[in-house]
């Protein structure tokens, strides 16, 4: 019996077996509501099959090697074939159902093509970490698999499934939305920035204050979402009824503007935490010594305080972030758009595609702005 | 070069320093001692103005320091802490060169400047580039007295700057901070607890307790005639006899004579040294030798115990 | 005649028309449009003063969208200025920004009234006329909001059975459909929690028709959403062969269920109707005459018709709706 030496990618690569064998590889329906049939990766097209099965041979073979620099390229090599293996299996494999299928009929990926690609995905992130790659190495790996995606999506391999139908029937609203969205979450960070740094250099002065602000945020912090969104409908509503100039801005009780209030109360306290950990835990030595060799206040802060605070100061940023992200979803309940009126809708209707255009956008928003804070991270941490 | 003129303090209820007023000399190797919590640090903060007294006022080189800018002040006067304080997003030489780069002092100038210090405290120049984390507790207080040096001030304070270190560490420091004293001529006030530091160091000190000044002068003044059974008790009760041959070298109670001895020792040595000697080898004299090993003459047990007054 | 009555006025016209309970019928008479005209010149000066946009919401489910993007369209070709708040969320919110104002028009069902005001047991909601006109009188004289024609359709809670168990047992009306319960044939229905407690929904059919399904009948969905409740029945999930549903609901020929006819009326009637704000209907009189052509189109066939190409195709509400004004003659 071969040594394990890679227990993850033992258990990634029987996981995509199991998926593969117990799983659907592509659901057909005769529309969109009806529940329909599920055909396994034994009977798409057998070319892209067998690259995916290939592909993860490879992977549960690799998991008994010992891991070096040309490994990681190999599971990367091995995980890129399941993946694209996959994608052009599903989108080939659906142009070939929807052909003799009625008009309305309906294919939807399945647990297998599902499991696949999250085991290729989580492969290749874990071998990008082992390989210990330089920015520019981990950049293009990312590129080239997002390229192999992008070259598949515009050679139009996807158009016959129903996630893309989805996606296309909303696509004039999809990039609307998808503003608005980011506009929501960056219209809250950015008052939550207006709002938590002066209530974090208050809580860091006032040191009797920090338990009470911290605690007041906690509680708003455990207000439902939709809740806290409901509840601020009247007062905004109220006061842009008292302030023409608040309604001239288009300031009143639904829409954006509550949901950006909301959104900015629960970012509150994760920024302010973060501040206020971050400079509370720079060690009083260091400020006493800056202090003592003659740093005035200004150039403390800027060359001693802020370095070595900002490490937590980036964390509490992304957490900021990437719950602002996942909330704004909730922002389509009140009039805000956002990706989360495709979830909402695509619940209602009972309709899985169309919720998955809506949440996975909200999914790789998240990845995306959570990679962009480790490299950030990285950078803040670098001589610490 | 100091002077406090008295001066007082209270953080809230109790004072931490009450009516103090010391000078200390323009050269000195000056001690403030004290048990913890007895306001020997407050001292030490408020001459470069970190803690600025609620009573009496302070003079540095001749002016009130009240009338300074502080960052000025501080920019001209060295300061070590226990934990050394590096910047820990700095490199050695970074932390060293702080005042420096705060004077805008040119790159060339600053260069020497660092090959200087990293001979004067006895670094390493491999060490120079690492971040404060990579560095040993000894290497760290050797860039925080490097750092404290860099501008050349005419004034050092220094806070327990070793007592966080181990003795062999602590030992090396502090003879290196002897040499650094004894070459350059800068006034050190230097506050510790510890009573055989401080009387490896000083040349003048300070007996503090409950934010008063108790008694100041030499250490052989002071050991000799304690002002009261708290200094007694401080400076060691029973061992303050044995404390003060550690301040009389053995120069001083040489005899001529070039018999054989069962060993030697160096005429500037102290007594305490020398007694050490004597008690290991089992013997009631040593040879004495000067500094590139001649023989200058004898020191007795006998002459030891006799000795009345040495300083 | 009354001495409140002006005699410049066309007769019966009060200042107090708003509040009088008015059928369908009376509300396309000639005598309001005259009026409505008559009292678009009056505030034409103040119209122009604060005329702005329209602000058009409505609820996040299909229906809604697709009734909004009608209204949207109607004003549209009329030449009034709106903005799109669509979908804004469920009844609660949607209903709290009519009140307060952030939005000024939305469609609205006259049964959803008997819920707003508390008088979920009364009767006068099971009928079509009765319960607009009370509708409208409640809502105007608490909200001063304005209920405009009603669309000739009803999209009631209804009980839908699969097509194949209705031809098997015969199930075409609740009727059926409670003799089938009596008889202890196999009986599981889906539903939401407000269906099942509220005193308009299962209840009713239950003392109406005179049925009672037992608690282990019963899938209670908390969402409460019609398209788990028919996809369970649809499907068979865990035994539901019965699904609650809307009349209209575009589903149910794709999921090939039976709507079960509510012969007795169980039910209060939800008829679609724009409900708009009395400032906004002030400051654009002919709101109500442009809407109502529109409306008037809309019975169950066209609205389950509407809904179906939005639930099943997966089609934009926004071009359904530009479809149908073409082929209904609407645009121009």
């Amino acid at each position: 019996m071969p040594k394990v030496h890679d227990r993850v990618l033992l258990a990634l690569s029987t996981l995509g077996l199991a998926g593969v064998f117990f799983g659907g590889f592509l659901n057909f329906a005769p529309n969109r509501l009806a529940t329909g049939v599920a055909y396994p990766l034994s009977q798409a097209p057998s070319l892209q099959a067998a690259a995916a099965m290939a592909g993860l041979c490879g992977l549960a073979l690799l998991s008994f090697a010992r891991a070096q620099k040309l490994w990681s390229f190999a599971t990367i090599l091995a995980a890129a074939l399941i993946l694209w293996g996959s994608l052009a299996g599903a989108g080939h494999f659906a142009a070939i159902l929807m052909q003799a299928g009625p008009p309305a009929a309906r294919a939807s990926l399945g647990p297998a093509f599902w499991t696949l690609a999250s085991v290729a995905i989580l492969a290749i992130v874990d071998a990008v970490q082992r390989g210990d790659f330089g920015f520019l190495a981990r950049a293009s790996i990312g590129a080239a698999i997002c390229a192999g995606f992008f070259l598949m999506a515009a050679a139009g391999d996807f158009d016959n499934l129903s996630l893309a139908r989805e996606f296309l029937n909303n696509r004039g609203v999809f990039v609307t939305e998808l503003f608005r969205h980011l506009g929501l979450v960056g219209a809250a960070i950015f008052f939550a920035l207006m709002i938590g740094v002066p209530l974090s250099v208050l809580v860091l002065r006032e040191k009797a204050a920090a338990g009470f602000v911290l605690a007041g945020l906690g509680v708003l912090q455990t207000i439902p979402s939709i809740a806290l969104f409901g509840v601020l409908i009247a007062p905004m509503s109220k006061l842009s009824e008292e302030l023409p100039f608040l309604r001239s801005l288009g300031i009143n009780g639904t829409g954006p503007a509550p949901a950006v209030l909301a959104l900015t109360l629960y970012a509150l306290l994760p920024l302010v935490r973060g501040f206020y950990t971050g400079f509370s835990e720079v060690a009083v030595e260091v400020k006493d010594a800056a202090a003592a060799i003659g740093f005035g206040w200004r150039r403390r802060f800027i060359e001693v305080e802020l370095p070595l605070a900002l490490p937590a100061l980036v964390s509490g940023l992304r957490v900021v972030t990437i719950q602002a992200i996942g909330f704004a979803s909730v922002a389509a309940l009140i009039g805000a758009g956002g990706l989360g009126t495709f979830i909402f809708q695509g619940i209602g209707q009972y309709a899985l595609d169309l919720v998955l255009v809506g949440a996975l956008p909200v999914i790789v928003l998240a990845l995306l702005v959570n990679l962009t804070f480790e490299m950030l991270l990285g950078l803040a941490r670098r001589n610490l | 070069m100091i002077e406090l003129c008295n001066v007082s303090k209270d953080f809230g209820p109790t004072p931490a320093v009450s009516d103090f007023s010391l000078k200390i000399e323009s050269g000195a190797f000056f001690v403030l001692i004290g048990p913890s919590g007895c306001g020997k640090s407050t001292v030490l903060r408020m001459i470069n103005a970190m803690i600025v007294p609620d009573k009496g006022h302070i003079e540095v080189r001749g002016e009130n320091i009240r009338a300074m800018e502080p960052e000025k002040l501080r920019r001209g006067i060295g300061y070590v802490i226990q934990s050394a304080g590096l910047f820990p997003h700095w490199t050695a030489a970074d932390n060293i060169l702080a005042v420096p780069h705060l004077l805008k002092w040119s790159p060339s100038k600053c260069a020497a400047r660092l090959d200087a210090l990293v001979t004067m405290v006895g670094i390493e120049a491999a060490l120079l580039e690492r971040y404060p984390k990579q560095l040993s507790g000894g290497q760290q207080q050797r860039i925080g007295v490097a750092r404290a040096l860099a501008a050349d001030p005419d004034i050092i304070l220094m806070d327990e700057p070793f007592a966080a270190l181990d003795p062999v560490s602590r030992v090396a420091l502090q003879e290196e901070l002897r040499g650094i004293h004894a070459r350059s001529g800068k006034t050190i006030v230097f506050v510790t607890h510890d009573m055989d530091e401080a009387l490896r160091l000083a040349t003048g000190m300070a007996v503090m307790n409950n934010g008063r000044l108790i008694q100041a002068g030499t250490p052989a003044s002071i050991l000799l005639a304690p002002a009261d059974d708290f200094v007694r008790d401080f400076l060691g009760g029973e061992s303050l006899q044995l404390r003060l041959l550690d301040l009389v070298p053995v120069r001083k109670l040489m005899k001529p004579g070039n018999a054989r001895a069962t060993g030697t020792i160096a005429a500037e040595a102290s007594l305490k040294a020398a007694l050490n000697l004597m008690l290991a080898r089992r013997c009631a004299s040593l040879g004495v030798e000067g500094e590139r090993g001649a023989r200058l003459g004898e020191i007795h047990l006998s002459d030891i115990i006799a000795r009345r007054d040495a300083s | 005649m009354p001495a409140v009555c002006r005699s410049n006025l066309p007769r019966g016209m009060t200042l107090s028309h708003y509040q009088r309970p008015l059928s369908h019928e009376t509300l396309r008479t000639p005598t309001r449009r005259l009026f409505l005209a008559g009292a678009a010149t009056s505030m034409l000066a103040r119209a122009r003063a604060d005329a702005r946009p329209i602000v058009v919401g409505s609820k996040l489910d299909l229906e809604g969208g697709l009734l909004g993007h009608m209204m949207l369209l109607a004003l549209g070709e009329a030449k009034i200025a709106t903005e799109n708040r669509l979908q804004i969320g469920p009844t609660s919110i949607l209903r709290a920004a009519l009140l307060s104002g952030a939005i000024d028009l939305c469609p609205e069902y006259t049964g959803n009234a008997a819920f707003f005001f508390h008088e979920e047991g009364d009767p006068v909601w099971k009928d079509a006329a009765a319960g607009y006109a009370r509708a409208k009188k409640l809502d105007y004289e608490k909200n001063r909001l304005v209920w405009l024609t009603p669309a000739p359709a009803d999209n009631s809670w209804v009980i839908a059975v699969p097509d194949t168990l209705a031809r098997e047992q015969n199930l075409r009306t609740m009727v059926d459909f409670a003799h089938f319960v009596r008889d202890g044939k196999k009986v599981k229905l889906a539903a939401s929690a407000e269906f099942v407690e509220s005193a308009a929904g299962l209840p009713a059919f239950e003392a109406v028709y005179g049925f009672r399904l037992a608690a282990r009948q019963l899938l209670v969905l908390s969402g409460g959403e019609t398209a788990a409740t028919m996809k369970a029945a649809a499907d068979g999930i865990s035994g539901v062969n019965a699904a609650m549903a809307y009349a209209t609901d575009g589903a149910l020929k794709a999921l090939d269920l039976h709507a079960l006819e509510d012969t007795r009326r169980a039910e209060p009637v939800y008829a679609p109707a724009p409900v708009v704000r009395e400032a906004t209907l002030a400051s654009y009189p002919q709101i109500s005459a442009v809407l109502s052509p529109v409306f008037a189109q809309l019975d169950l066939a066209s609205l389950r018709d509407l809904n179906e190409k939005v639930a099943v195709e997966g089609e934009d509400p926004g071009a359904v709706a530009r479809e149908f004004f073409r082929a209904k003659g609407l645009s121009q």
